[in-house]
């Protein structure tokens, strides 16, 4: 299941967050060896300062063991900043109802998480995305990904409208893509996947007591 | 939409509410805003808040350009904000000046959002971007909403503190200084203050003199009109000193 932490969640859900950053070291700095900064066993950058959204797959004991991060591309956020070559001189985005998700991570557990596993929390997240946004009005997401995500997104149901050349980032080779928000896509995405409902965990508001 | 981040802690410095703002609007694209409290509230003095480039502001300050700032012109009689581009077609030649200046610090893109009160108090939140006109006018339809509920915030906040727009301390007056301010607001002259009173005109003078040394005014007229607005005298509710029957009929013209 997915909980989505906005702003207002940080101070609650700290241990979650820490979870988070430790996720991501283990996935981005130590597995995949990106050039990211990491301070004391957790990645974090200047966007996590951004008071962005996390989205955080949390196993049945409550860990968190996959991760988006969302940020309203109004504000700085990465393709343009760091991703800008990606675009070929072409404008980003600029919306309130367009957002980027960055920083996708599923955590292995050094492979013992069996591929069933890692692909039931891989869609989790797929449509926990689309169903958040669809809730808060976001009409589309923008990212930037890496071959490894352009191989996972048929399989989860995903495709972009619209996708840069690829272009070799760093150590790794790399697209921007963007992505309709919108039913059908979250009804094709959950059925691809078979998943039958909501997978966004909800506080329970206390029910008023009738007279 | 997500209007969950536009709130302003209660307990913030006012040192670090700036950058709060400023963080804030940098998330809905904008990269200077200058808060302006434009009609303060009753007691308050107009005060202001902005991220603007320090060397604008002093210019902005030491060229009066608030004095034929179109914003601000059009901020009283209206309810919608005002796009930059949309004051600027209609301006006159002196007001012009306003937005070239801008424009040489950077200020070239905004919009101002009037954000009016009660009792007819008003203040004006503008907000400046540094992407490109295209981006700009393209985005900030979509970011509008949030800056007007964030408008209103940042007015409900910076209204309320004791730091912001808190004026200086009035003068104080005596009694006596007080006192005659009170008759002269009723239409007596020194003399007749003076035989109300029971002391002599010279002294009502006297006390005159020094009323309007502490309000720093030269004339009585002045005097009493400040006295009144900073709540000092209340003219309509002059007491009547003791044996007051005796002191009217002394006054009165002889028949």
């Amino acid at each position: 299941m997915i909980r989505v932490l906005t702003p207002y969640d940080y101070e609650a859900y700290g241990d979650l967050l820490e979870q988070m950053f430790a996720l991501r070291y283990r996935v981005f700095y130590e597995r995949m060896g990106w050039d990211v900064s990491v301070d004391n066993g957790r990645e974090i950058d200047k966007y996590d300062a951004l008071s962005p959204y996390y989205f955080l797959a949390l196993d049945e004991r409550e860990r968190v063991v996959g991760t988006w991060r969302l940020l309203p591309t109004t504000g700085p956020y990465m393709l343009p900043d760091v991703f800008g070559v990606l675009m070929d001189g072409e404008p980003v985005p600029r919306s309130a109802r367009i957002w980027e998700c960055s920083r996708f991570a599923v955590d292995d557990r050094d492979g013992q998480r069996s591929p069933q596993a890692i692909h039931r929390i891989t869609s989790e997240l797929f449509c926990g995305l689309i169903e958040y946004c669809l809730e808060v009005g976001i009409e589309e997401v923008i990212t930037v990904y890496d071959l490894r995500v352009a191989r996972l997104l048929p399989r989860i149901g995903c495709q972009p409208t619209w996708k840069t050349a690829v272009k070799r980032i760093g150590v790794t080779a790399a697209m921007a893509g963007r992505f309709a928000i919108n039913h059908n896509v979250l009804e094709s995405c959950r059925r691809r996947n078979d998943i039958t409902g909501s997978v966004l965990i909800r506080d329970q508001v206390p029910a008023i007591a009738a007279e | 939409m997500l209007l969950e981040t536009l709130t302003i802690p209660k307990d913030l410095e006012l040192e670090r509410l700036e950058g709060h703002i400023g963080d804030t609007l940098a998330r809905l694209g904008c990269d200077r805003f200058a808060f302006v409290a434009l009609r303060p509230p009753a007691g308050r003095r107009q005060d202001y808040l902005s991220n603007y480039p320090r060397e604008f502001s002093a210019h902005y300050l030491r060229e009066d350009l608030k004095s034929i700032d179109p914003t601000f012109r059009l901020a009283f009689e209206t309810l919608d904000p005002l796009l930059w581009k949309d004051v600027e077609a209609g301006v006159n030649e002196r007001e012009r000046r306003v937005f070239h200046d801008s424009s040489e610090f950077g200020l070239r893109r905004g919009v101002t959002i009037p954000i009016h009160g009660p009792y007819r108090v008003l203040s004006t939140m503008s907000v400046s971007s540094d992407l490109s006109d295209r981006e700009f006018h393209a985005m900030l339809p979509t970011v509008m909403p949030q800056l007007e509920v964030f408008a209103k915030a940042v007015h409900v906040h910076l209204l309320q503190r004791q730091d912001f727009g808190a004026p200086e301390p009035p003068p104080q007056l005596s009694p006596r200084e007080k006192d005659v301010l009170a008759w002269t607001s009723a239409g007596k002259s020194a003399w007749e203050i003076s035989q109300i009173l029971g002391v002599s005109e010279k002294t009502v003078e006297q006390h005159l003199a020094n009323a309007r040394q502490r309000l720093g005014v030269f004339k009585t007229v002045h005097a009493v009109i400040k006295a009144y607005m900073l709540g000092l005298i209340e003219p309509d509710r002059i007491e009547p000193t003791e044996d007051s029957s005796l002191l009217w009929t002394r006054i009165k013209p002889a028949s």
